[in-house]
């Protein structure tokens, strides 16, 4: 066997850990950089057109009218450049952040193309001395833009039901339909810009935002659709049988093939399609919750609605699609020589096939799982099997949370002054891999910061898509 | 998503804009039509001398194009600063046809009617019309870069702002007719 049997030496392990998260955050954030660069260059190659007219009231509104444009439309490409899922976001800043700046940029990218279509208009009647009324009139009788105010329509449907009162309101089939139609809100507003735009009417101005909409379409075409439909047919893979783990939970048992070179790490997920006559248009982002074996994997499911319900009597057999693997709740993500990992409920899944791919030394990782009542002991009795394999602690806290600081925890454990560092003595010089509802996991991010651990250090997983 | 990557990129996307607006300057100045221009000063050799009516060493007319006199000229008469003495250059009469110029919305191309080294009109013989929007912005623009020429005797007048290719064609073909009628 050629596989090394004796570990490296923890230094030069940790030096190795540290150098390729700093290549990974390098990556990160040029890719921020990227985005910030790309809103820029779009009105800069306005601006250096030297077609810039500010010297009327009517020109300097156009001029806006048309910046706010051109960048609102470079920021609704990056947007879907982020929902593209492609592989280098999700292996430099994971796939559940690059959707976090997805949402963010939603309604700044609005707001801007509302600026525009208002400021073009009232700059067009400034100059040619006609009202907005007979200028949007006017504006209608052009087929190029009566598209443009459909896509406008169209933005205004898919962000007002991302809006988290609204969404909350309606079935997330709903939302989810009305999302899908931002692709044409997007394509609709190609022929007005391209037609219609003094600027990208020919030349290489053009070319580069006709790229930039092909490198956007691509992306998601590529790896929302593409990778993803061939991937599925590579592995074929189906239910094997649904097996109850708890009264609100149960593992599905997935056979398939070549598994192995799906190149998965522990920890990660894949975004699931169920294809059952109920199911098949529901896709579900949930972890692995052991490490797949060649022709078998299985994940773990808390059931939450209607949907997650209909997945637990699915019959054997059922066709999976999938896409991914994704997420960065990964070995590969540490930089630190210790591991402090903490569950809550379901959230033990993607920590239950961390830990079985971990590069571990006896002592090194500790583990605390939390669950408000007994009946969401999610899987713990393969976890102390684990433990004793691998020598990893395993810390429990059931029951009520508590109030204070650690209220993160059980009211009763925290009554006895359990905290952070008394469970992590190690905790300085830990990875943390926080998994658990979001404002529980924010507690316990916020708490590990006012501990001193740094933000690199700690690692959060949402399931998000 | 660290504060390494925000700072960077607003520095990034500050220096490319900023380097954008320099460049999209000094573009606009070469072109020479900066829009600062002021529209009353008029073109160097504007010919004041008041229908002498004498010598007419009249360059032919390139084009027959449309060579009817001007019927309004009430507006030619009303600017030239009489301070300026410019020696009347050559009082060319006739119609003189700009070169048609290339714009992203199609050509633009002017013919001015010049009567005694006066542009008394300006007809345009091709203009943008690309798409239906450009064809809204020249018939608007047209009459009032029209206004703006026969009032400066020049070239050298505002653009209109929304119909900055249309402002672009249509002032660099009066600028060749005017080369070409020598004014």
């Amino acid at each position: 066997m050629t596989s090394t049997t004796v570990r490296k030496s923890p230094t030069r392990v940790l030096a190795a850990r540290r150098s390729a998260n700093r290549r990974r955050q390098l990556i990160g954030d040029l890719l921020v950089v990227l985005v910030w660069a790309s809103a820029a260059i779009s009105v800069a190659l306005y601006f250096a057109s030297g077609l810039v007219v500010l010297n009327t009231g009517g020109g300097f509104v156009t001029t806006l009218g048309i910046a706010t444009g051109l960048v609102g439309s470079d920021l609704v490409l990056v947007m879907l450049v982020l929902a593209s899922r492609m592989p280098l976001i999700d292996a430099s800043v994971g796939h559940d952040r690059a959707m976090g700046l997805h949402r963010k940029l939603g309604k700044p990218a609005f707001y801007l193309l509302i600026a525009h279509a208002v400021l073009l208009t009232v700059g067009y009647s400034m100059s040619i001395h006609s009202n907005i009324v007979a200028e949007t009139v006017s504006f209608f009788q052009n087929r190029d833009l009566v598209l443009a105010y459909l896509s406008f329509a169209l933005f205004v449907a898919v962000i007002v039901t991302s809006l988290v009162n609204v969404k909350r309101r309606f079935p997330y089939e709903f939302w989810h339909v009305i999302h899908l139609t931002s692709y044409a809100a997007v394509l609709f507003a190609l022929p007005h810009m391209l037609s219609q735009g003094q600027l990208l009417t020919a030349g290489w101005q053009r070319s580069y935002w006709i790229a930039l909409y092909l490198l956007a379409f691509g992306s998601i075409a590529g790896f929302r659709f593409i990778r993803p439909a061939l991937a599925s047919m590579r592995h074929r893979m189906r239910v094997e049988r649904v097996e109850r783990i708890a009264a609100d939970a149960f593992s599905v048992h997935l056979r398939g093939h070549d598994l192995e070179r799906l190149g998965i790490q522990g920890g990660q997920y894949f975004i699931w399609r169920f294809w059952t006559p109920g199911t098949w248009w529901h896709a579900h982002p949930i972890s692995l919750s052991a490490s797949p074996r060649k022709d078998s994997a299985r994940i773990t499911i808390r059931i939450v609605g209607s949907g997650t319900q209909a997945l637990a009597s699915m019959p054997a057999g059922t066709p999976v699609s999938f896409s991914g693997p994704y997420g960065l709740f990964t070995d590969a993500v540490r930089s630190a020589r210790h591991v402090a990992i903490i569950a809550a409920g379901i959230g033990i899944t993607p920590v239950r096939s961390l830990i079985e791919r971990l590069d571990l030394s006896v002592g090194e990782a500790t583990i605390l799982v939390r669950a408000s009542n007994p009946d969401q002991v999610y899987l713990w009795e393969e976890l102390n099997e684990i433990k004793r394999r691998r020598g990893i602690k395993v810390y429990t806290s059931v029951g009520p949370r508590g109030r204070g600081p650690s209220g993160w925890m059980s009211a009763r454990d925290e009554s006895r002054g359990v905290n952070m560092l008394s469970v992590f003595p190690h905790l300085a010089e830990s990875d943390i891999f926080i998994c658990g509802p979001d404002a529980w996991s924010q507690m316990v991010e916020d708490e590990a910061r006012a501990r001193g651990v740094g933000p690199s250090y700690i690692h959060r997983e949402k399931f998000d898509w | 998503m660290t504060v390494r990557g925000t700072v960077g990129g607003i520095v990034a996307s500050t220096a490319i804009i900023i380097i954008a607006w320099q460049a999209g300057q000094s573009t606009a100045a070469s072109n020479g039509l900066r829009s600062a221009l002021p529209v009353g000063s008029t073109g160097t050799s504007t010919a004041t001398t008041p229908n002498t009516q004498a010598s007419t060493p009249s360059t032919p007319a390139t084009t027959p194009a449309a060579a009817a006199p001007s019927s309004t000229t009430s507006s030619a008469a009303a600017q030239p600063a009489p301070a300026a003495p410019s020696p009347a250059k050559a009082s060319a009469s006739g119609t003189f046809q700009g070169d048609a110029i290339q714009t992203p919305f199609g050509n633009m191309q002017v013919a001015l009617v010049v009567a005694s080294g006066k542009v008394t009109d300006v007809k345009v013989l091709q203009s943008t019309n690309y798409a239906q929007y450009s064809i809204q912005v020249s018939s608007y623009a047209d009459p009032i870069l029209r206004g703006e020429v026969i009032k400066a005797q020049s070239a050298k007048v505002q653009m209109v702002s929304g119909a900055t290719y249309t402002s672009q064609g249509y002032l660099q073909s009066v600028q060749s007719a005017l080369d070409k009628a020598g004014i």
